[in-house]
């Protein structure tokens, strides 16, 4: 078993870096991997509740993302200070997460056997 | 040392799939082994057998196609993002019904099991994207 | 157990080198390629952000990439490396991001 990190980056629905970065979280979580699913940058916009992307033609990952506890993804984190910049809490999330300081995320990072960013 | 590439930037649009050919061209040069490549995301475009470069450019997918048959190697395409860009395999555009297949030479559609399975038999996994 | 980070996109157009800095780890090191190269400038703004990281890890710009770009100048602590470089620091390092 190995340790694979995830760092979401990406806005939701402007790019398909979301779903991409899901798909691989869940694969690896099949697999039974140790999963470290990160959301940093614009990457915790895709945890905002309320999501309605019909009028876009794009599907709601949000139940996708209620499902990571079914799937054993347990360690999910939101970057503290990408929160704070876009004036998010956790009142705002759809579903809970870990906050994480930068230093911990570097040594997150640091202890993966593969980190991948999207 | 046992490495993977995985690259999800377009073969035109971005330089990584440049990059990533480049990266695995001197990681054979320097003994190692690539245990696998995975084209993930717009990277899948890498592996469209209908692409025409003009004259004077060089026609990446090409290069990729001619690479993975002269050394071998183990070339995937991710099935979820194939499909939704265009590039089949003869399975997958007969199964879907779709005028042509356009999978070049060299590369096989699989799914994201298989970078998984990269990552655990892999001591390096390296990521070129967009 | 140390990481390399890959930043290859423009400091000048997007986050990816500022993240990366965010999370970088004394003996990690960077490795600037693609637009990435940019902020390898010899410039105060740059000079600046990268020097920071320069005292705990080090600073390594893709020579083909820099050379593609024709840079005015290359900040000092920059080491201009080839791709069989960058293959010796993708072994040398426990794993690799790429921000991008």
């Amino acid at each position: 078993m190995k340790t694979l990190t995830f760092l979401a980056r990406q806005a939701p629905f402007g790019s398909s870096s979301a779903k991409a970065c899901l798909d691989m979280v869940l694969a690896s979580a099949v697999f039974e991997q140790q999963v470290n699913y990160v959301f940093l940058d614009d990457g915790v916009w895709q945890l905002v509740r309320g999501h309605a992307p019909d009028g876009i033609g794009a599907k709601n990952t949000l139940a996708a993302l209620q499902a990571l506890e079914l799937y054993g993804v347990d360690n999910v984190y939101a970057l503290d200070e990408s929160m704070s910049e876009r004036q998010l809490t956790q009142a705002h999330l759809q579903i809970p997460v870990r906050l994480c300081t930068r230093a911990e995320l570097g040594a997150m990072i640091n202890a993966s056997d593969v980190v991948t960013a999207l | 040392m046992i490495i993977s590439v995985l690259v999800t930037g377009s073969p035109v649009s971005q330089q990584a799939a440049q990059s990533a050919l480049s990266f695995c061209t001197a990681v054979l040069a320097s003994g190692h082994t690539l245990y696998r490549v995975f084209f993930y995301e717009d990277g899948v475009h890498t592996g469209n057998a209908l692409t025409v470069a003009p004259q004077d450019e060089r026609n990446l997918n090409t290069a990729w196609s001619e690479f993975i048959q002269q050394h071998q190697l183990d070339a995937v395409i991710c099935v979820a993002s194939a499909l939704k860009r265009g590039i089949l395999n003869n399975t997958e555009a007969t199964r879907y019904q779709k005028p042509a297949a356009n999978l070049a030479a060299g590369f096989e559609i699989s799914g994201l099991g298989q970078w998984v399975d990269a990552c655990l038999n892999s001591d390096r996994v390296v990521s070129f994207g967009a | 157990m140390s990481t390399l980070h890959i930043v290859s996109s423009s400091p000048f157009q997007t986050h990816a080198l500022q993240s990366a800095l965010k999370v970088v780890l004394k003996g990690d090191a960077i490795l600037l390629i693609e637009n990435g190269v940019y902020a390898a400038v010899d410039g105060p703004e740059m000079a600046q952000m990268l020097a920071g990281a320069a005292d705990s890890s080090r600073v390594y710009a893709l020579e083909e990439d820099l050379n593609a770009r024709a840079l005015p100048s290359l900040a000092k602590h920059v080491i201009k490396v080839g791709y069989t470089d960058f293959v010796q620091l993708v072994c040398q390092h426990h794993n690799s991001v790429n921000w991008s």
